[in-house]
């Protein structure tokens, strides 16, 4: 059986100290494209569809703002885990939001998002917001 | 039995659990077809949802070849940016075309034929087990049936209409949105807009409902109902109904 390309993403995220759970996202659906790092005692289906609520939240705040830009990342702390959030688009119709679950005890939040942000420049881009374009429709 | 007419899960259910490879096809025209290999699913197609090919051509240019499965984009599982966007339509395909042929209206009637000497279209990328396809499923039922029942009520195949005049002087659109929004016209449903675009019906369904909560889009009124009043905050209150905005919660459709 071929492994799935959202693996290869995902197998880079894995190198993140303190690394629990990393999963790939569509935003528009909320499916569930890929994920790593299985743990019992963090829900995938649960955290995959409340990081997409989130960013569906923040896309329709964006727009009503006309903020000339779209989410790049969110995180949010938890006491005992960070959870990161990084959309990219590896098209321009497409958005993918990566979550990454990590160990508060042992992760360094600074060095985990530059990390993230560089996972993999050809695959991992921001889409450009089409800000006022709606003027006129 | 050549023909068999049991609901289509509990034949899915037993071919996925005895391991089987082939095609699994439904006539009919809401028919069509569930690719297995060794029990897993690996493509789903159906008549009433755009296939991968379009997308992928408009989001990464020509697709391969069919039976080209050694060079298509994702084999290599490299991660690339064309090989995503391939893994995405293929997957997103399956589920949207497992959506209309497991969901609806009763499927006992419809005709099915399994061939095993059919062999399954994998498009190079890994399948997924028949319980993670049924949850899938039955997570994308949730979300259809919120937008059901929200204040504007919305399906695949409810007609659509700009919003006249927008009350915002400004505002942001994803390029899918405005993919959507350039082609409302005439008689256009969610349905009609991911065949022209090539995208699967369940994510333009909530792209156009996210539309709605915009206030870009609204749903077609039937012709005995009075028109929306022309002024820009009427249209924009005609579009979303009582208090707030229509919305759907992705964590309310997974449950506990």
């Amino acid at each position: 059986m071929p492994e799935s390309p959202f693996d290869a993403v995902l197998s880079r995220v894995r190198r993140i100290d303190g690394f629990r759970l990393g999963c790939v996202i569509d935003a528009t659906t909320g499916t569930v494209l890929g994920s790593a790092g299985r743990q019992e005692d963090l829900s995938l289906p649960v955290l995959a569809a409340g990081t997409a609520d989130l960013a569906n939240v923040i896309a329709l705040m964006a727009a009503d703002l006309a903020a000339d830009g779209g989410l790049e990342d969110v995180v949010v702390t938890l006491s005992r885990h960070y959870h990161l959030i990084r959309r990219f688009s590896p098209a321009p119709r497409l958005r993918f939001l990566l979550l990454v679950v990590l160990d508060r005890t042992q992760a360094n939040l600074a060095m985990a998002l530059r990390e993230l942000r560089g996972v993999d420049p050809d695959a991992v881009r921001p889409e450009p917001a089409l800000s006022g374009r709606p003027q006129g429709v | 039995m050549y023909f068999q007419r049991e609901p289509l899960v509990v034949r899915l259910r037993r071919l996925a659990e005895a391991g089987r490879t082939g095609v699994l096809r439904v006539s009919g025209d809401d028919g069509g077809a569930i690719h297995l290999s060794e029990g897993a699913i690996v493509y789903a197609e159906s008549r009433r949802t755009p296939g991968p090919g379009t997308l992928f051509a408009r989001l990464a240019g020509p697709g391969p070849e069919p039976g080209d499965a050694d060079t298509a984009p994702g084999t290599g599982g490299t991660g690339s940016a064309r090989d995503l966007a391939w893994a995405y339509t293929v997957r997103e395909a399956t589920f949207d075309a497992a959506l209309e042929l497991l969901s609806g209206r009763p499927r006992y009637g419809l005709q099915q034929r399994f061939r095993d000497s059919e062999p399954p279209t994998a498009h190079g990328l890994p399948g997924l087990s028949l319980a993670e396809l049924l949850a899938e499923v039955e997570r994308r039922r949730n979300l259809v049936r919120q937008m059901a029942e929200s204040p504007v009520p919305l399906t695949a195949d409810t007609p659509l209409v700009r919003v006249p005049d927008l009350a915002a002087p400004r505002m942001q659109v994803s390029a899918l949105q405005w993919a959507l929004l350039i082609r409302i016209g005439g008689t256009a449903t969610p349905r009609t807009l991911a065949w022209e675009i090539g995208h699967s019906v369940f994510a333009t369904t909530l792209e156009v409902f996210r539309l709605v909560a915009l206030g870009f889009l609204t749903v077609a009124r039937p012709a005995a109902e009075p028109a929306p009043r022309p002024d820009a905050a009427a249209a924009r209150s005609d579009a979303v109904p009582g208090d707030g905005r229509p919305m759907v919660s992705f964590l309310r459709a997974v449950g506990r």
